[in-house]
């Protein structure tokens, strides 16, 4: 607990907007090139209190209302949408872990990862099982005190790095969720390099190959692990995701207000072209209504309405929609030189391709905002 | 807060929740066929951010929550017995 003594008591936008342009964009394209988030970063994003923003006070964190999270992922997205959705993960491990785990596994983790001393991680999708989680194959078995574990992850983001797991498998038929450290005997991490955005994600595929862990690892009861932790969890990413793509949003607008004014053509400035206008208007008007969906979201989620899913589904809908739309037009507009790897319009086209995918594809939300309204 | 009050508060969340129009104390919400799969996070989140109560575990089994009484009877249990938020 000492050590997460030492990370800020509260976190406001401002700082976070100050700690993202100066400590996040200056090295993004090259974390984006590299395919790496390097340790420092992380450290200081410990410091700035970036790990533990749902984390209780009590066990360290910054325990941010919904109404402020949401706003500083728009901030982390807007600045570079890895470290936006590391953080998404976090909240991901450590939401399921505050509300089902156990007072002993919440004091063993929270602090430590509140400090950043343990990158957490969250392992749900298998090669064969990605949004149908009541099907995953990855089983578990009760020998003793122990559990043992075996199957396959994949596209486990952070996996390369991450201390820590929280792993969903099948007991006896049943889901649970289990916490597995890295140096666990029977568990074997590959890398999985060239995702086409989110680079800076280190994903992993993970073998778990009569991988034993004590009983006590077991997180909430069995039977709870899909429908139970992981909507939680799921939910709670859904939340993240959503305000991570308006900020990304919101940068492929601000980049392409700044080219439209200092960029020329036929005499006169991109912004002074009806079709330029038309692509920037389209902008200006889908990054202001998803900011209303992700603050509505956030306002049903602090209230505990029951409106709060549907309306996290709907905002994370839209908003990884709008971020498509806005690097498509951002693209559009700076042309030939926003094709070039330096240019972050560039990275922001690959990654808002994945803010559609990721915590359940675009798809899989018409599906569910479907069954929420019982259609 | 009164038994009233919580069961008005519970049929309010339920209809909003499951787009019902009328509910009664003992109609089961599985055999209806109104629970989606994001039902759970949803009470979970209308109960302790209503109640001010962390549900135990062991009542979040969705054998024992399937109608208005039975989650009127889990909310009054566990404001008796369960951790305050």
């Amino acid at each position: 607990m000492d050590k997460s003594a030492l990370v800020s008591a509260s976190v406001t936008p401002e700082q976070v907007r100050q700690f993202v342009e100066e400590r996040i964009v200056p090295r993004a394209s090259e974390m984006d090139r590299e395919q790496c988030i390097p340790p420092e970063v992380f450290k200081e994003m410990a410091e700035a209190g970036l790990f533990g923003l749902s984390i209780p006070k009590k066990y360290g964190g910054i325990e941010a209302d919904y109404s402020l999270l949401g706003v500083l992922h728009e901030e982390l997205g807007r600045g570079f949408a890895s470290v936006q959705n590391a953080c998404t993960v976090f909240g991901m491990v450590c939401k399921p872990l505050i509300r089902f785990g156990n007072e002993e596994q919440k004091m063993r983790w929270l602090p430590r990862i509140a400090a950043g001393e343990i990158i957490p991680a969250i392992a749900i999708t298998e090669p064969h099982i990605g949004s149908d989680i009541a099907r995953l194959e990855t089983t578990a078995d009760l020998e003793g005190d122990q559990i043992i574990l075996n199957g396959t992850k994949k596209y486990i983001t952070l996996g390369q790095i991450a201390d820590l797991f929280l792993v969903f498998a099948r007991l006896n038929g049943r889901g649970i969720a289990v916490l597995v450290e890295r140096e666990t005997p029977g568990l074997e991490i590959s890398p999985l390099p060239g995702l086409m955005g989110l680079r800076g994600n280190m994903i992993a595929e993970l073998r778990f190959d009569h991988c034993a862990l004590p009983a006590s690892q077991l997180v909430g009861k069995v039977g709870y692990g899909f429908t139970h932790l992981a909507n939680y969890a799921l939910d709670e990413g859904r939340y993240t995701t959503a305000c991570g793509s308006l900020g990304l949003a919101q940068a492929c607008l601000e980049h392409s207000l700044a080219y439209a004014s200092e960029r020329t053509q036929f005499g006169e400035p991109l912004r002074k072209h009806q079709l330029v206008q038309k692509m920037l208007s389209e902008m200006i008007t889908e990054v202001k209504a998803t900011r209303e969906l992700c603050a509505a979201a956030g306002r049903m989620r602090e209230l505990g309405d029951p409106a709060a899913i549907t309306d996290t589904l709907t905002a994370k809908y839209y908003a990884s929609k709008t971020a498509v739309r806005a690097s498509d037009h951002a693209l559009q507009i700076h042309g030939a030189s926003g094709c070039i790897h330096e240019n972050p319009v560039e990275r922001f086209y690959r990654d808002a391709k994945i803010m559609e995918i990721i915590e359940g594809t675009s798809q899989m939300h018409e599906i569910q905002i479907a069954r929420t309204y019982s259609l | 807060m009164t038994h009233e009050e919580i069961k008005n508060k519970v049929i309010e969340f339920l209809t909003r929740s499951l787009r019902n129009k009328e509910l009664g104390e003992d109609d089961n919400i599985i055999d209806l066929g109104l629970v989606h799969s994001l039902f759970m996070v949803q009470l979970i989140m209308f109960i302790e951010k209503n109640f001010h109560v962390e549900i135990d575990d062991d009542d979040l089994d969705m054998e024992q929550i399937q109608t208005v009484r039975q989650i009127v009877s889990l909310i009054e249990r566990n404001q008796q017995t369960g951790v305050s938020l």
